[in-house]
């Protein structure tokens, strides 16, 4: 089951939808006036 | 029929222990009793009874303790009412009053009719006070109310009360919460009926018992006076005190004008 | 059948005539005042009460009598209105698929809310009477505004019942081609006259938290759309909406069970099982978006009044919040476990039986972080110690972020369990199983990432504001995964194959006490909530403008309030209880031999 078939599509998975999330985080923090990681 | 009772009892049982662990899961807090709706019946109240409200007042709706303490921010009014009489023939006294009563009265709402020395707005050499006018703004006492005062100073002060209770205002209330009010539209109006500019330079005000506000927003960013106004103490700019901003401004404005003043004030730079 | 007619029509008639009589009773105080006082357009100010204003029957506290009445009336209003919500979806899927059984399920659904509606209208009628008994004077000023929209209501009752009437008795008149569209079409004006019943009975309870179109001594400008339209309007009509759906399922999935339990034959239990699984199923999906309506909602109550708003989350009601926890974390457990013994259906589940303990876990695991108060480290003596209305802990807001983690992973992990169910008797034939199957792992993976790293970074070293605004991508991120999870596997499992039939009607019983927990703790919560959303206005009838001055005004322990709210709940459940037996007696017949003369 855990052939290239399934190794391949995962890894990309992870990080197609990994840099989408975090791009989303961001997005939505600067929506709110703030940025993705703290400033005091 | 068994089903049916299965079903009841673990009904029941479900409901018992919701029931339970809200009873015995969680501390039971005794909620406050709704505040007092006193209704000062000035017909039956005696000298002492409108002295001891006067007390009552000065230490608590009339938010006087908060500059006139022993941290040097207003002078102490313990032996006021026993310097008035030279007050009103100093020659820089510019009010109106002839006695004790009449002069006590005017400091209320005019603050700056005499300043004492070492007192007044920085700049105005003592010419006007920092004190807001106590009948307006977020204070607000009526005239039964400031009578009150009056009549707790004389006593305090060791002079003559003079107060006479007043009967012609009837059923005056004394309301220990916020009336509902109307949003204040502008900073500026907030700023002013709140009362800001008695410690802050900000606007047109000139208060200096808290930091000067006039570039707030080049040295802070919103995060920072959202909480400095919701929990002044969070963190003290060097230089000031703890503990000299009133904790409740938060709960004084509606969530929008709190925003409204964190933009202004973060504008201004 | 003929009984709840008749008892139906008695409700309904109590109702508006108690109703009519304290409009003209309200128009005649109108007048009244404006001749007292000469204000020109006829409205006074909002009176200023004594106790003795407060009509006192002896050995009856009012407040609670009010309290159980009100929501009697809710519980069963809220299942009247929902129930024709989901019977006109479903009665439109029969439709479209061409699947009778749908249509007997959607007629069965409605059956059940024609005895439940005629408890409605009863409950209102008494709860009209105690208002007008113990609260006479909030109640007359209340009609002054709202005279017209209490007019209409009565009004849109009648028109309410005599739709309901013709659709419930139609249903089997009305089949068949142009017919059904009729009947559709009947549904569809079922609901609408439902809701805006509702929205009219929202605006009188929003303007108690939100008055608007009167000035602050209460004086009303004569602006009835202003008072309707009050700031807390919407986002209650919202929440409620939406709660009123997942309640409305839980309690047909309740009858279900019922049934089930009570049934002889397999064909009987097959189909209370589907009709159950049904009703689960809508329960669920409304049940989902629910925590976000109620996140507006608050979020409303605070921009609307700050004062409020910390007394919702702050302090006293803080405590609410974890009871609430459990409630919720009860409620998803009982789903997820009623997911899990509905597998046992299909034969083609055992591929996923494998998975079930992993998703238990993380349920309870969540569960644990949520309703321990390890953020209320406080006991009852340095809570009071605390003082102030502002929560150290809690903030304004009252956002954890420990706990708006765990709430998100609940929710992500119940689709999990749904996505299997769905799963379980499908066997995909798709070329790129492995891919589709690959992507969702990776999906949920970055997912369940993002929301530790949201939950964990900025709840635990960053200030409040960011805290707040680091939980709608949380949000955001759980909605994306179920979306794209879901859509993933519909196009995966097209022109799938079936592992073997689905064998309805065989799970344990114990399943069916999970759709019982369901409905008991849904009701139970509801009052639960009910108490805080009326609580927060603490000692005011309308907020800021008519004071509470009855005996009564106190806030409530917890306590206290969880005993009433178990009390409504169990003669709640009795009456439910009591229904669901009369649809039995209804359908049974006793031959009596030698009674009859032949």
């Amino acid at each position: 089951m855990r052939g290239n078939g399934y190794l391949v599509p995962f890894v990309a998975a992870l990080v197609v939808s990994g840099a989408l999330f975090l791009l989303m985080d961001m997005a939505v923090m600067n929506m709110q006036g703030l940025s993705l990681f703290f400033e005091p | 029929m068994r089903q049916f009772l299965m079903v009841v009892a673990f009904t029941l049982l479900t409901v018992g222990l919701f029931a339970g662990y809200s009873n015995f899961g969680i501390p039971q807090i005794e909620p406050a009793q709704p505040p007092k709706q006193e209704k000062i019946d000035l017909g039956a109240m005696t000298m002492d009874k409108f002295i001891a409200l006067g007390e009552k007042i000065f230490n608590g709706k009339g938010t006087c303790t908060l500059c006139h303490n022993n941290l040097g921010r207003a002078p102490m009014l313990g032996g006021t009412a026993g310097l008035v009489p030279k007050r009103l023939v100093d020659p820089r006294y510019k009010g109106e009053a002839t006695n004790v009563e009449e002069y006590l009265i005017e400091s209320f709402v005019k603050p700056s009719a005499f300043v004492v020395a070492g007192f007044g707005k920085k700049g105005t050499n003592d010419t006007v006070s920092p004190m807001p006018d106590v009948s307006a703004g977020s204070i607000r006492l009526n005239d039964a109310e400031i009578k009150a005062v009056v009549a707790y100073l004389q006593d305090s002060g060791g002079a003559e009360v003079t107060v006479k209770i007043p009967t012609d205002a009837p059923e005056q209330t004394e309301q220990t919460e916020g009336e509902p009010r109307a949003p204040f539209e502008t900073p500026e109006q907030a700023i002013a009926e709140l009362g800001c500019g008695a410690c802050h330079k900000v606007a047109t005000e000139e208060g200096e018992v808290g930091p000067d506000l006039t570039k707030i927003g080049g040295l802070r960013d919103k995060a920072y006076l959202r909480q400095a106004i919701l929990d002044p103490n969070a963190d003290i700019t060097e230089g000031f005190e703890k503990d000299q901003m009133p904790p409740d401004y938060g709960a004084q404005m509606y969530a929008q004008e709190l925003e409204m003043m964190v933009d202004y004030l973060a504008g201004l730079k | 059948m003929n009984l709840c007619r008749l008892k139906n029509l008695k409700g309904i008639s109590t109702v508006l005539a108690v109703g009519i009589l304290w409009l003209l009773a309200g128009d005649a105080f109108g007048a009244e005042t404006a001749s007292a006082t000469g204000v020109t357009g006829g409205y006074g100010p909002a009176p200023d009460l004594k106790p003795s204003d407060y009509p006192q029957v002896a050995g009856v506290n009012s407040r609670v009598t009010i309290w159980i009445v009100a929501q009697l009336h809710l519980w069963f209003a809220a299942f009247v209105l929902a129930v024709p919500i989901f019977v006109f979806i479903i009665e439109a899927i029969g439709m479209r698929t061409r699947d009778k059984r749908y249509d007997d399920m959607a007629y069965e659904f409605i059956k059940v809310s024609i005895t439940a509606y005629s408890l409605t209208a009863i409950m209102g009628g008494l709860l009209l009477f105690c208002l007008v008994l113990f609260y006479p004077d909030l109640f007359r000023y209340m009609s002054v505004i709202f005279k017209d929209s209490m007019f209409y209501y009565a009004l849109l009752f009648f028109a309410e019942s005599a739709v309901l009437y013709i659709y419930y008795y139609g249903w089997h008149w009305l089949q068949g081609g142009f017919r059904k569209w009729v009947h559709l079409t009947l549904g569809l004006l079922l609901n609408a006259v439902g809701t805006t019943l509702m929205l009219l009975a929202n605006a009188w309870l929003t303007f108690m938290m939100s008055p608007a179109g009167v000035d602050p001594a209460g004086v009303f400008s004569g602006d009835a759309w202003a008072a309707i339209h009050n700031f807390l309007w919407n986002p209650i009509n919202i929440h409620r909406f939406i709660a009123n759906i997942a309640y409305g399922g839980s309690i047909v999935g309740a009858y279900a069970a019922f049934k089930f339990l009570t049934a002889s034959g397999a064909q009987e239990k097959a189909h209370y099982d589907w009709m159950g699984y049904n009703a689960n199923f809508i329960a669920i999906c409304a049940l989902l978006p629910l925590p976000f309506a109620g996140y507006y909602l608050a979020a409303e109550i605070y921009a609307y009044s700050q004062q409020m708003g910390i007394t919702l989350m702050g302090g006293l009601f803080a405590w609410l919040f974890i009871i609430q926890a459990v409630l919720i974390g009860t409620l998803f457990l009982s789903a997820n476990y009623y997911l899990w013994c509905g597998m046992g259906r299909s034969d083609g589940a055992k591929r996923y039986y494998k998975y079930i303990k992993y998703i238990a876990i993380v349920l309870i695991g969540a569960f644990l972080v949520w309703f321990t108060p390890h953020t209320l480290v406080l006991t009852n003596e340095e809570l009071k110690a605390l003082g102030g209305p502002y929560h150290k802990y809690l903030g304004p807001l009252g956002i954890m972020p420990a706990k708006n983690t765990a709430v998100n992973l609940m929710i992500l992990f119940t689709a999990l369990s749904f996505m299997f169910y769905r799963r379980a008797n499908k066997v995909a034939t798709v070329g790129w199983v492995k891919a589709g199957n690959a992507i969702q792992v990776a999906l949920f993976t970055t997912g369940i990432l993002n929301i530790f790293f949201l939950g964990v970074y900025h709840g635990y070293f960053t200030n409040t504001v960011y805290k707040v605004a680091a939980s709608i991508p949380q949000v955001l991120t759980t909605l994306i995964v179920i979306v794209a999870s879901v859509v993933i596997d519909s196009f995966m499992y097209r022109r799938s194959q079936e592992a073997g039939p689905l064998h309805w009607g065989r799970v344990p019983p114990r399943s069916q006490y999970a759709l019982f927990l369901l409905a008991v703790s849904f009701t139970w919560l509801m009052g639960l909530m009910g108490y805080i959303r009326s609580g927060i206005r603490q000692h005011w009838h309308i907020l800021d403008i008519m004071r509470d001055n009855s005996p009564d005004a106190f806030t409530p322990t917890l306590g206290y309030a969880a005993n009433v709210v178990s009390l409504a709940t169990i003669l709640f459940m009795a009456m439910v209880i009591f229904v669901f037996w009369l649809s039995q007696v209804s359908g049974s017949k006793t031959l009596p031999d030698g009674y009859w003369k032949e």
